[in-house]
């Protein structure tokens, strides 16, 4: 299809998960052991796309391409160029990121967030956009998964979108993060135009946008718009309902909103949260197959011969196992040494980690490098980069991190 | 009394089984845009639409639905009007009340006097508008009420919504899951609907596509809500209390939509009143149609393709004979019993009361005629409501949204003023009715308008500045019924202008074939009306056309032969060349026959103006007319010279007289 170039937004820093994100781009984090922006790059791939944009930030670049070098992130469709952004504007939003390589985008675009994790097909929503000739189309889901956040109990926003929309018309008239809502707005021209309006915090954002060139262009003229989903996304919709001015001859915009219908797609994610991140890290296991042929379903453990016992789990080809452990409901990365009798349960385990024997994980995240000594009990917890657990060590609702003298934790247990 | 309403109330708490649904019906209106057709002609629920009292059409539905007991609440004044309704009805129900309650004032008065009375012992639908029409038999409605009631004592009222493409543009919130009301604004309130967090976390569904229809369901707690308020008035005050108060009263009230397949509307104003007869004649509402309606009359209603309803005999149903099918061009119709309608009469989307007379070529669109009514030929009746026994003269072009009450003779001559959004009437309003005004007009009537600055016509629409314009596009509904009209072929792509020259022109000579008499004249001065109504021409146009033809006429072709039917036909010069306007439009037809062919014509133009002018000729031509025209005239066209004699004598004339003046 080349009406269409997808844009793969992979710049973002993960700053709602800083627990994870300190070593690594968000969208390298692994999900079913194979880095996270994958999945959106499968998703463009299917509705044929044929011209993407991965855009990152020049820190991450070499390691993108050398990765998209790799068959498994190739499409014989599907080309795909890297654009980064320059050193020194770390801080750009993705507005100023399309409006510095506008150039670059001729066409209508898909944009989709590198976070954006799916089984579901993209064409209905592209059908959607195109028989109605929207200027912007959104895709929401009542389902975006999300779960227990591991780690210190922390206050954070529930992350919910407030969304008023017509589901006779699919018209869009108000989409914002709970946050930001915050003094009452006069609903008046949305009723007028649109006579039925559904009111709802059920649906969320997935960040998957099908915009217009024209809206593309709007971004050069107003410089100050520097997100999209912050800035250029209310304004397309406000405008909707502004009367149109004199001079302009063009039509006002029309917003679509496609809300992922059930038949659709088993799971949806928006994988910028660690309770996303975590939740579609464990549930994806089920989804593989119908993503995509490519994707293994890792080692085959043999319960009868080791005594090993692995439920609904992945466990990374090149990890070794060994006999009478239980996993179950959770990701294993590669390189990963779990010693007899430990027992994982319900958490991820990145690569290179090591687990001694009888040690009990439970709801955790382990980073790639962790150590957790014999007996150790690990529940509910972040364990980051290369830390250790020493041996009988009980951990529970922690944060552990670099900062953090683990010595301490012995003395105190 | 209160001990009398606590004893009530505890025997409601051990009656709870009492399942049945009562429908406590208001048969009064306190709408006073219909004062000017209520004032001692009983109650409103007797009003007829479609020639059927409104009560009837109500008390059919309702027998649709499960209801099979009956309160009529009805002023003191008018029970007796509604005597007769209890006995045609009683039959048919378990239990049909007439409950009269002292001047009641409002809605809310009435309801007081119910609640006071501790008759209402269950559930009730609550029908505070007899005009209220529908299909539906409400069974999932109630259903819902009564699941809803079960899980929640607190549930008090569902009310009922259709969808409608005509929105009120009234604005409701209702929750999705479970349809509570959060939401209530009327179309007339112009408070704003400002969006709260809540709305968003309650999953709220914001719409002005559904239109209120006047049905509620309620438990007995409404009626409370009545007796506890004595300033509330109508049902709005009683759901606005009830949303307001929520944290204090516990209250919920719900919203049901009915299908799509389910129509209900509602009169409130004329326009409403219209669109009512209008979906009921076009049958909308099946089974509620007016020939399905029980008639105790001696006559029915029997309908043809189109959707035309003929009064006929009782004893004569089954065919058309005897009715007026023939004379009738039309569709979406009603015609009374024992009406006289001449040839050539178009009657759309229309209704017309028993024993009116409509004379030939009278055209009705969106018309609401009473009983024993004298329609004029030629006359052109558009979106207008008229009472009983008017009469309306020949010819007669009425001002769209125009609301004529009974017994009104209306004079030939236009009114000198507009009268669309206004009532007129032969008499002045009561004192009592709060909110109307009135101002006299020429003939001794009186209009009526609203204080509150509305028009009486429709409830959205503020007579102003430009209203005219506003009912434009007011009247959607009414035009997407009827516009088989303009699209018919007769309406040919000639000069309207040519056309009505040629009609006119046939109407003469077959007049001059005739002996002549002065009831000829009057019906070449109809004729003429009517041909200048059909094509749309100004009266200006017509001044100058029929006085062109008239010196086509062959027995024009002499002056002599002129000036002798000009005498004759008077008549029709007194008629239209009275303003001097006109008298220029009839010189410059004179203008226009001038030319070198007819030497004859050209000798006789300054004789003929002098025959035109002078007392012993016609006299119908004024000086300041003639001037005028003789202004306008090339400095090179060969009439000025020959009309130079008589211009200098007439300025003569008119010198003397300034000096006799002086």
């Amino acid at each position: 299809m080349s009406e269409l170039q997808a844009v793969l937004l992979c710049a973002g820093s993960g700053n709602r998960m800083p627990e994870l994100t300190e070593h690594l781009s968000k969208s390298l984090l692994p999900v079913a052991g194979i880095p996270m922006f994958w999945f959106p790059l499968n998703s463009i791939s299917k509705t044929g796309v044929r011209d993407v944009k991965l855009i990152t930030c020049e820190e991450y670049r070499a390691e993108y391409e050398k990765l998209l070098e790799d068959p498994f992130y190739q499409w014989d469709h599907m080309q795909v160029e890297v654009l980064s952004l320059p050193r020194d504007h770390d801080d750009w939003g993705t507005g100023d990121a399309f409006r510095h390589f506008q150039p670059k985008f001729t066409h209508d675009v898909l944009v989709v967030s590198g976070d954006f994790i799916s089984d579901m097909s993209l064409t209905p929503m592209i059908e959607l956009f195109r028989c109605e000739s929207a200027t912007l189309c959104m895709l929401l889901s009542e389902h975006c998964i999300t779960g227990n956040i591991p780690g210190p109990k922390v206050r954070r926003s529930k992350g919910r979108d407030l969304v008023a929309w017509c589901e006779q018309s699919k018209r869009i008239a108000f989409c914002s993060p709970e946050e930001d809502f915050e003094k009452s707005i006069s609903g008046d021209s949305w009723i007028n135009r649109l006579n039925e309006l559904t009111l709802t915090a059920k649906l969320n954002d997935c960040h998957v946008y099908l915009l217009r060139n024209s809206a593309i262009e709007l971004l050069a003229t107003h410089k100050n718009f520097a997100s999209l989903k912050a800035d250029l996304v209310p304004f397309l919709l406000n405008k909707q309902f502004e009367p149109a001015a004199s001079c302009e001859s063009k039509s006002p915009p029309t917003c679509f909103v496609y809300v992922q219908p059930v038949q659709n797609g088993t799971i949806v994610a928006h994988a910028n949260n660690l309770g996303s991140y975590f939740e579609i890290s464990k549930t994806i296991l089920k989804a593989l197959p119908r993503i995509s042929p490519r994707l293994t379903l890792g080692q085959e453990i043999n319960f009868k011969a080791t005594g090993t016992s692995c439920i609904s789990s992945r466990v990374g080809d090149s990890s070794k196992i060994s006999a009478g452990v239980v996993i179950k409901m959770s990701s294993i990365g590669e390189h990963v040494l779990i010693d007899e009798k430990a027992r994982i349960q319900g958490s991820v385990v990145m690569d290179r980690v090591e687990i001694g024997k009888g040690a009990h994980i439970s709801m955790s995240i382990l980073c790639p490098g962790v150590k957790v000594m014999d007996g150790a009990e690990v529940v509910n917890c972040i364990i980051s980069n290369d830390q250790v657990v020493h041996p009988n060590v009980k951990l529970q609702n922690e944060l552990l991190e670099a900062e953090s003298d683990g010595e301490d934790w012995r003395n105190e247990f | 009394m209160p001990p009398k309403g606590t004893i009530a109330r505890d025997s409601i708490q051990k009656k709870e089984d009492d399942n049945t649904l009562t429908a406590v019906i208001v048969a009064d209106h306190y709408e006073t845009r219909f004062a000017p057709f209520l004032s001692n002609q009983g109650p409103w629920c007797l009003h007829r639409v479609c020639n059927v009292p409104i009560i009837d059409f109500t008390i059919d539905w309702i027998l649709r639905t499960e209801i099979n007991k009956i309160i009529l609440l009805v002023s003191e004044k008018n029970l007796d009007y509604l005597k007769p309704t209890e006995v045609r009805w009683r039959t048919f129900f378990e239990q049909f009340l007439l409950i009269s309650c002292r001047d009641p004032a409002s809605i809310g008065d009435a309801l007081r006097e119910l609640d006071l009375r501790a008759i209402i012992s269950s559930d009730f639908l609550l029908i505070t508008n007899p005009a209220t029409f529908t299909n539906a038999t409400l069974r999932r409605q109630v259903e819902n009420f009564r699941a809803r009631r079960k899980a929640n004592r607190n549930n008090v009222m569902t009310l009922i919504y259709s969808r409608s493409s005509h929105p009120e543009k009234a604005t409701i919130g209702v929750k999705k899951a479970d349809g509570k009301l959060v939401l209530y604004h009327r179309a007339d309130n112009p408070s704003r609907f400002d969006v709260d967090k809540n709305y968003f976390l309650d999953d709220v569904v914001i719409r002005n596509n559904v239109t209120d229809t006047g049905i509620a369901i309620c438990s007995v707690n409404v009626l409370v809500q009545f007796s506890t308020n004595f300033d509330f008035r109508g049902r709005d005050d009683a759901i606005r209390e009830i949303l307001a108060n929520e944290e204090i009263l516990l209250l919920n009230i719900h919203v049901d939509v009915l299908n799509e397949s389910e129509c209900a509307t509602q009169i409130n104003d004329y326009k409403s009143y219209l669109t009512a007869s209008a979906l009921l004649m076009d049958r909308w509402l099946y089974p509620l149609c007016p020939d399905n309606m029980f008639q105790p009359d001696e006559y029915v209603f029997v309908s043809n393709g189109q959707n035309m309803y003929y009064g006929v005999e009782k004893e004569k149903i089954g065919s058309l004979a005897g009715t007026q099918s023939k004379a009738i061009l039309g569709s979406c119709s009603m015609v009374g019993a024992s009406c006289k309608i001449e040839q050539a009469v178009k009657v759309v989307g229309s209704v017309v009361g028993d024993g009116t007379t409509i004379g030939l070529g009278t055209r009705i669109r969106n018309c609401i005629i009473g009983r024993n009514c004298r329609i004029g030929r030629g006359c052109l009746l558009e979106n207008a409501i008229i009472g009983d026994s008017v009469t309306i003269p020949n010819g007669y072009q009425l001002e769209k949204y125009a609301i004529l009450s009974s017994n009104l003779r209306m004079p030939a001559d236009p009114l000198n003023r507009s009268v669309a959004g206004y009532a007129l009437c032969t008499f002045a309003p009561d004192e009592d009715d709060e909110g109307l005004d009135f101002d006299r007009v020429d003939g001794g009537f009186y209009l009526w308008k609203l204080s509150s600055g509305y028009s009486m016509w429709s409830k959205e629409v503020k007579l102003g500045n430009g209203a005219e314009d506003v009912f434009s596009h007011a009247d959607s509904v009414d035009e997407n019924v009827l516009t088989d009209e303009e699209s018919s072929p007769e309406t040919a792509e000639a000069e309207p202008v040519a056309v009505f020259q040629e009609e006119i022109f046939d109407s003469m000579t077959r007049i001059l074939e005739l002996s002549f008499t002065p009831q000829l004249m009057n019906n070449l001065i109809l004729e003429i009306n009517s041909s200048k109504l059909a094509n749309n021409i100004s009266m200006e146009d017509v001044a100058k056309y029929a006085f062109k033809t008239f010196i086509l006429l062959n027995a024009c072709k002499t002056f002599i032969g002129f000036k002798e039917l000009a005498l004759k036909w008077k008549g029709l010069f007194t008629n239209y060349y009275k303003p001097q306007k006109s008298q220029v439009q009839m010189l410059m037809a004179i203008e226009e026959r001038f030319g070198a062919q007819n030497e004859d014509f050209n000798k006789a133009l300054p004789n003929m103006v002098h025959f035109l002018y002078t007392e012993t000729g016609l006299g119908i031509l004024e000086a300041p007319a003639i001037l005028e025209w003789h202004e306008s005239l090339d400095a090179s066209s060969p009439i000025r010279t020959l009309m130079k004699r008589i211009i200098d004598w007439l300025k003569e004339e008119s010198e003397e007289e300034d000096d006799d003046d002086e």
